[in-house]
């Protein structure tokens, strides 16, 4: 496995390989994609079976012996179900509102966190930052209702406001974004403070851009909790204008399900921005960059 | 140049002002948790000491009875138990899956990339279809995975409705539908380490395998240890796979704490406080292994 | 960046200014429920045919699995729905924020004496009425028409023998391309297990009343342990499939006979699946219609309605009863559905028995030939668990769920009567200390 992960490693005067070399190393990589076909395959297969749902008729969905494939196609027609039942495309503005007003703050508000976590030494660093991670340990079903309160008295109920603002800060971001800075050099900063640059400068144009990753899988990650998040869009906006999509697709798929292609084909269309947002965000992840930065 | 500057960084008046920049930065943040999430919590421990139901205005303070009251609740002790059971296997296994896939998968190879993209799947579903989707795949008998271990000379294959059984179901479909978190979080770590530092040191003449310990390993510790700590948090925690998949059976052989909890303070009348209290417990619980945590981890990285 | 959020912030402020204009003429209820799922896509359609048939009032209704949630955080900042449907055993819990309701009889033209007394009492709290019946789920048999007759059964069980009988004949359909089992009990679901254990003549789990003190009744009761046994041999027989999820089963054709609640319904006339319904069994197989066991879901009002949606909601719960239905079915095997009530439709399409006397006696739901059969006796039984009202009630059926599936697990196989008794003393207690928690 290290040889592997040595691999995985790219080396910027890597020059050519001589082909006995090429010959040996597809050798040995095959267990190695024959176990990561196996997990694909895991991953896949339940995703697969589901998302087949949505071109099933409700018969086929529930048979014996159990089919993995449709006989017909019968897409159009649980999708105009789907539509027939929710306001899907409001409903998907609304979770785009949602999800990107969260995530785009709480980019900016959790990575200086961290990065002051992470860079910086000050008195009650220790303290501060375990406060911070004992908001993670208490499950939200339990602050509910005093959070509920809390925006109700503010008067942010049934607002955006009231769905965004209390979500924005999470020690899940703080912490992850610590982490990520901390893997970076030692003294980095360091030289650009020599050269007179503002802390705020370092921060945004020297370390930020060096953990792009990072900052491509906070906003994935966050984008997608809102995507699927359900109770607290449902609780603290439950007028029927702002509903978001995960809880008009929960009307599909639920405690007494008997529509099981509708719901499937909802939940498999919803799950295609998501895909989309994944595909598009690897483009970022590119290994090593940004190094350029902290030679000027 | 460098001894000049680094005295210049030394002084004094220069470590205040950097600690006053820390502390803006840390602001913003700061504001928002206390708000929204510290706040709250305060409020739960008001709750935790009410014989309370929906009804605020009708709360009776009866102190620390409810604390009392869980420690001798027999399903409550159960549940820990469960849980702990749970996380013992959950936190292992995913950390070990979520490291070897990452560095298998961590060069951007087009392979590698729709891997990455496959792994990431089950993290763009939503629990509830998760848990309905296995629930049907595992059913015992109209199950298509069922029907394929069948075919492959398993015989009499339930897993969901063995009480022996079904706590590792939940932890495989919750390794399944979060590992593609971990993998990105360790992909991106790995992405993280700027070129030079290998460049640097193979320099040096570092081999690979020195590498890896030298460069690698280290730049991706904070990111290990904070996969480490989230995932024992998170399992600790654990509530939706099973509530969808399970509803915390057979025989009450998946009821995790939060599962406990959240029927307590939903299923009957009067029982928010005690539910509360509960969840105290459990909050001081993983309190107490993430500041040992925390602790080791400020050791080892030093 | 700084561009993307300007544009969210206007795009949000735009969306929440164009929904207030939106029906502003007409006065708005709010209507929460918990009806997802294919029942709920009907209630919806009846919603907008009611919103689109007349010009004063328009309910905006939403259903949710997180309903519960929803109340709890929002009925005490008078933030919730204006009209609810609320389990009548719910009521308690929610007891400071329901509305009063009585005045529904001066301001409607709906008539308490067209309602069944025994439902519409258990809506009442003293004199005050909350509730206005929506919808009764009894359990039901369902049978798999197909398997009976392959396995040349004539008569549809009326006793559990019976159902002993059945699932025997009909297991041994059971071949290695297609399992089949006779039987389908749910270990889970504390509903459908009462509803059949019960009419083994059980009684309440917890006996009494406030005035002469309650009692658990657990232990040396030989109904109950009757019950017991006579399940845990259908599972041991290998008659009944250890399984959470029998409903699929069912709709892919491999049980013989279960009970469930209306809503199974519209999953097997999705399926395709050849099924009857009738009563559930008794011992003797007599007095079938004595038991109604089920609940009753009631259209409730809660504190955060005003005067004026209440009285608009009135007028939905008058259209409800009196209004005109979805015309969907016009006239089939010589009964014209064309005027049918939304009441009426709800109840004939979903088979759920029905509280308003009218409907009760139209020709279209005495033309259901199933409706018929399953309707109970007026002074039926309905309430499960614990009476109705008793402060234990979520406990005790929340218990009454765990100690089936603790039974159907961990039960010796062949069990005798001593071996419930053994079994059963740890949840004598646990009622015993619900008692004393609520009413000492």
């Amino acid at each position: 496995m290290r040889n592997e992960t040595m691999k995985s490693v790219p080396l910027a005067h890597n020059r050519k390989t001589p082909p006995a070399v090429v010959a040996k190393r597809i050798i040995r990589y095959i267990p190695v994609f024959i176990l990561l076909v196996f997990f694909a395959f895991l991953l896949l297969a339940p995703l697969l079976w589901m998302c087949l749902g949505a071109f099933k008729s409700d018969p086929e969905v529930l048979t014996y012996p159990p089919r993995f494939f449709p006989v017909g196609n019968n897409f159009l027609k649980n999708w105009e179900n789907v539509l027939q039942q929710i306001d899907f495309w409001g409903m998907t503005v609304n979770t785009a509102i949602y999800a990107i007003g969260t995530t785009i703050p709480a980019m900016f508000v959790n990575a200086l966190a961290g990065y002051a976590f992470a860079r910086f030494r000050f008195r009650g660093k220790n303290f501060l930052f375990l406060l911070f991670l004992a908001t993670m340990m208490i499950p939200f079903q339990v602050i509910m209702v005093p959070l509920y309160l809390e925006v109700y008295y503010i008067g942010w109920l049934n607002s955006f406001w009231g769905l965004i603002i209390p979500k924005i800060a999470s020690a899940y971001w703080i912490f992850l974004c610590r982490a990520a800075f901390e893997g970076l050099p030692k003294d980095l900063e360091d030289a650009a403070r020599i050269d007179g640059m503002n802390e705020f400068g370092i921060f945004t144009r020297i370390m930020l851009p060096l953990i792009t990753p990072t900052m491509i899988t906070v906003l994935l990650l966050s984008i997608n909790n809102c995507w699927n998040d359900l109770l607290w869009p449902m609780i603290v906006a439950s007028k029927s204008s702002m509903r978001t999509l995960s809880n008009g697709l929960a009307i599909f798929i639920g405690n007494r399900t008997d529509n099981y292609s509708s719901a499937f084909t909802a939940a498999a269309v919803s799950m295609i921005p998501m895909l989309i947002l994944y595909l598009f965000g690897q483009k970022y992840f590119v290994a090593g960059q940004a190094t350029s930065g902290i030679k000027g | 140049m460098t001894s000049v500057g680094s005295r210049r960084l030394r002084s004094k008046s220069f470590e205040r002002k950097l600690e006053r920049t820390a502390y803006l930065f840390i602001l913003p943040a700061a504001i928002l948790l206390i708000a929204f999430c510290i706040v709250p919590m305060l409020g739960s421990f008001w709750v935790s000491m009410q014989k309370m139901g929906v009804d605020l205005g009708q709360a009776e303070f009866v102190g620390l009875d409810n604390y009392t009251k869980a420690l001798s609740d027999r399903r409550f002790i159960q549940s820990i138990g469960i849980t702990l059971k749970y996380t013992a296997v959950e936190v292992p296994l995913q950390m070990i899956i979520g490291v070897l896939l990452s560095a298998l998968l961590a060069k951007n190879t087009r392979l590698n990339k729709l891997f990455r993209s496959i792994y990431f799947l089950p993290v763009v579903a939503s629990a509830v279809t998760v848990g309905v989707t296995w629930q049907l795949v595992l059913h015992s008998n109209i199950g298509i995975f069922t029907y394929w271990l069948k075919w492959l000379g398993f015989a009499d294959v339930n897993l969901l409705n063995n009480t022996s059984t079904a706590i590792y179901v939940v932890v495989f479909v919750a390794i399944w539908k979060t590992f593609g978190i971990s993998a990105i979080i360790l992909v991106s770590a790995i992405q993280n380490i700027p070129d030079s530092l290998f460049e640097a040191s193979a320099l040096d003449g570092a081999g690979k395998v020195r590498q890896f310990f030298s460069v690698t390993l280290p730049s991706i510790m904070p990111s290990f240890w904070f996969l480490l700590m989230t995932r024992i948090i998170g399992s600790l925690q654990m509530f939706d796979i099973v509530y969808t998949m399970t509803g915390g059976g057979p025989s009450r052989s998946t009821t995790t704490m939060v599962v406990y909890i959240y029927d307590q303070a939903f299923n009957s009348m009067n029982k928010t406080g005690y539910a509360t209290a509960m969840s105290e417990f459990l909050f001081a619980g993983i309190m107490l292994v993430t500041a040992l945590m925390y602790y080791i981890m400020n050791k080892t990285s030093d | 960046m700084k561009k993307l959020f300007a544009l969210m912030l206007a795009l949000s402020m735009l969306l929440t200014m164009g929904v207030a204009s939106a029906e502003a003429e007409k006065v708005t209820v709010v209507f929460w429920n918990s009806w997802t799922g294919g029942d709920g896509d009907a209630l919806q359609a009846l919603v907008t045919k009611f919103n689109e048939s007349q010009d004063e009032v328009y309910i905006d209704m939403t259903r949710s699995t997180s309903f519960g949630d929803m109340l709890q955080t929002s009925l005490p900042t008078q933030e919730a729905a204006d009209l609810i449907l609320l389990n009548c055993n719910d009521m308690n819990k929610y007891s400071s924020y329901l509305l009063p309701i009585t005045d529904i009889w001066e301001n409607t033209s709906l008539k308490a004496e067209d309602f069944s007394d025994a439902y519409l009492s258990m809506a009442k709290s003293g004199e005050e009425l909350y509730g206005i019946p929506f919808q009764i789920s009894t359990y039901m048999m369902y049978y798999n028409k197909d398997l009976f007759e392959a396995a040349g059964i004539e008569e549809v069980p009326t006793t559990f023998d019976g159902w002993t009988e059945a699932a025997e004949k009909i297991t041994a359909l059971s071949t290695e391309e297609k399992p089949i089992y006779g039987s389908g009990l749910f270990y889970c679901y504390n509903g459908q297990n009462q509803s059949v254990m019960q009419r083994f003549g059980t009684g309440y789990m917890i006996e009494g009343d406030e005035e002469n003190g309650f009692t658990p009744n657990l232990l040396d009761n030989q109904a109950l342990a009757d019950a017991l046994i006579w399940m845990k041999n259908l599972y041991d027989n290998g008659y009944n499939p250890k399984e959470r999820d029998i409903d699929s089963m069912m709709a892919a054709g491999q049980i013989g006979l279960m009970t469930n609640g209306g809503w199974l319904k519209g999953t097997l006339d999705a399926a395709g699946v050849n099924y009857g319904i009738a009563m559930l069994p008794t011992v003797t197989g007599e007095d079938q219609a004595d038991w109604a066991l089920g609940d009753l879901n009631c259209f409730m009002m809660t504190t955060s309605a005003t005067e004026e949606t209440k009285l608009a909601a009135y007028k939905f719960i008058e259209w409800w009863f009196t209004g005109s239905g979805l015309e969907a079915q016009e006239v089939t095997q010589g009964v014209d559905y064309s005027n049918i009530t939304p009441n009426a439709e709800w109840s004939i399409s979903m088979c759920y028995v029905n509280a308003y006397l009218p409907t009760v006696n139209s020709p279209e739901y005495q033309a259901n030939e199933t409706l018929v059969t399953i309707s109970p006796s007026d002074t039926a039984q309905v309430q499960m668990f614990t009476e109705l009202g008793t402060l234990f009630w979520s406990d005790a059926s929340t218990l009454h769920g765990q100690m089936v599936e603790d039974w159907v697990f961990n039960g010796p196989v062949n069990p005798t009567y001593e071996d419930v008794q053994d079994f059963l003393a740890v949840y004598q207690d646990d009622l015993a200390s619900y008692i004393d928690e609520y009413y000492n």
